[in-house]
């Protein structure tokens, strides 16, 4: 298996879009969150910089990085098109490597293109931490890190879903649409039908919120209303953040998702002619 | 001798289109197998199935007496249809990634490509390679690991004339050495030269199989000329030992019996007062034998 995990490496890391999604991912993350934490809001007690320090920076974070997330699930359908398109499977096949083996070296990479997600956001939250917050201690930086450890669970599973988008429509055109058009409006249309308690546990609405948005409001005016004394508010109390399942539960569910979509993808690999 | 590759009834079905009907052969060590059959007939199929690339519908086969796929389809080195390789990648990379699929030793790569002309250009990606060029890849990938099993799909495809005899002696070097090969090809003549065994298909059916030699053998071919060939055919009409299979011009083409000489068949035709100005024994190739049996309505 060690030369079967070294051969997926070989042919992901040398595929050169493969080069140009991962630096525009994280581009695009560092750009988000340099120019974010950049924005000047002249309104007393409003501090923005609540936002990017800590605690509260892995909340923020967290959620920024998600919506980079879908790049990585698109990665892994063009991977999956790729390999359907130069018929490549098929040559592997006939070199003696499994289809079980296909399919658990295409999740070990999936594993490793998640902890770089991960760490991303890691670093980038503890950096900006540092920077922005005024009290450091070690209990206030790891609290509310488990809002990013999450982030891995949500990277794995879209790129699971990726994966298996790839490999029932094949080409990458129709993989990458079809994967957007579930993700919007595919998957909220279809919810549209549902009562609540079940729409919540439809797949992209659990994985997209393992890193929910964070109160924004509450954060940046917490101290002027503790100031002035007046009743708290909050996006949550406005009533403009959804109820949703604990993370815990979220979290989960999502696993869950990840199982499933893994064996309907292993049902797909060991029935088909390659 | 226990039998490398044993298939047992394979069939393959898509839909009502039926790719193959009940195919049944063994492959002996040493062996060099020629799969002949016109476009459609179940060539490819058949080796996709053998490899494990497609399932087949019905029936069986075993490798090896028995080993898992994975484990038989690393002792086999094997071209199927196109090359497939990443395009972005150099030759090399692409002939490391078939070298950790079979668990073999990387350090075949640079012989391999010594061997097809391409060690020059083994750092070049693989889309800048001409049609002729690919395909030679794709053979040296076949000899990674040194397989004792070569299985390949119309290995001349693309090539051009030196490539085709590069190729052909590259085959003939690997059955020299012992290898068992299956392959599949149009170029009869490639099959004749170098194949031991022979297998016909037609429309997903084997309608001949044996010694190469042994199809030849079925029949002698003779040209003859007479002075008025109209006589000539009635009079070999009546021999029941001979049979009149084509005409060109004033000479006709026939078909002997193998215990029918053509020194009998001039003495006959002497008696029965005709003078042949030409008598000819022909030697029957596989091409005539193969386009016969193709022709052939199917019972």
């Amino acid at each position: 298996m060690k030369k079967i995990i070294k051969l997926e490496f070989l042919k992901t890391l040398g595929y050169p879009g493969f080069k140009t999604i991962i630096i525009l991912h994280a581009a695009l993350f560092l750009l988000v969150v340099l120019i974010g934490s950049r924005i000047n809001v002249n309104f007393q007690g409003v501090k923005l910089d609540k936002l990017v320090s800590f605690p509260n920076v892995w909340g923020t974070f967290a959620w920024i990085g998600s919506w980079f997330n879908l790049l990585l699930g698109i990665l892994f359908a063009i991977l999956v098109g790729n390999e359907h398109q130069f018929k490549t499977f098929r040559k592997q096949i006939m070199d003696g490597v499994s289809r079980s083996q296909l399919l658990y070296a295409k999740m070990i990479v999936i594993a490793v293109i998640a902890l770089y997600a991960l760490l991303l956001v890691l670093f980038s939250g503890l950096i900006f931490g540092l920077i922005y917050s005024s009290n450091i201690s070690v209990g206030i930086i790891f609290d509310k890190m488990p809002l990013v450890l999450v982030l891995y669970i949500q990277s794995f599973a879209y790129m699971m879903l990726g994966m298996l988008i790839g490999f029932i429509f094949r080409t990458n055109a129709l993989s990458i649409v079809m994967f957007i058009l579930f993700f919007f409006p595919g998957e909220p249309i279809l919810r549209a039908f549902f009562p609540d308690q079940i729409d919540r546990f439809f797949p992209i609405k659990i994985i997209s919120n393992l890193t929910p948005m964070p109160d924004f409001l509450d954060i940046t005016t917490r101290d002027m209303i503790q100031v002035n004394g007046s009743s708290p508010v909050s996006l949550q109390k406005m009533g403009l953040l959804q109820d949703s399942l604990s993370l815990g539960a979220s979290t989960l569910v999502c696993l869950c998702y990840i199982v499933i979509f893994y064996l309907i993808t292993k049902l797909i690999v060991d029935k088909r002619s390659f | 001798m226990e039998a490398i590759l044993k298939v047992n009834s394979i069939s393959k079905y898509y839909g009502p289109q039926i790719a193959l009907d009940k195919l049944s052969f063994d492959v002996h060590k040493g062996e060099v197998i020629g799969i002949l059959g016109p476009n459609g007939s179940g060539k490819t199929t058949t080796l996709s199935i053998i490899l494990s690339v497609i399932n087949s519908s019905d029936g069986t086969f075993g490798w090896f007496g028995g080993l898992t796929r994975e484990s038989a389809n690393k002792r086999i080195g094997s071209l199927l249809e196109v090359p497939y390789f990443y395009p972005y990648l150099s030759l090399e990379k692409n002939l490391m990634i078939t070298a950790l699929a079979r668990g073999a030793g990387e350090n075949d790569i640079q012989r391999v490509l010594d061997e097809v002309g391409l060690l020059k250009r083994s750092k070049s990606p693989f889309y800048t390679l001409s049609l002729g060029m690919k395909q030679r890849l794709a053979i040296a990938s076949t000899m990674i690991g040194d397989p004792e099993v070569l299985v390949l799909d119309e290995p001349t495809n693309g090539l051009d004339p030196e490539g085709i005899a590069e190729v052909r002696e590259i085959i003939k070097a690997q059955a020299a050495k012992g290898k068992t090969i299956i392959m599949a090809s149009h170029i009869l003549d490639e099959v004749e030269k170098v194949c031991s065994n022979v297998i016909i298909l037609k429309k997903g059916k084997c309608i001949a199989s044996g010694r190469v030699s042994e199809l030849l053998n079925e029949k002698q071919v003779v040209l003859v000329e007479a002075e008025d060939p109209e006589i000539l055919i009635a009079q070999l009409r009546q021999n029941s030992n001979c049979k009149i299979i084509d005409r060109e011009n004033e000479t006709l083409i026939i078909e002997m019996d193998n215990d029918y000489s053509p020194s009998t068949l001039n003495s006959w035709l002497f008696n029965n007062g005709i003078t042949l100005k030409r008598l000819e024994p022909k030697r029957r190739t596989l091409e005539s034998q193969f386009l016969e049996l193709i022709s052939k309505p199917e019972n």
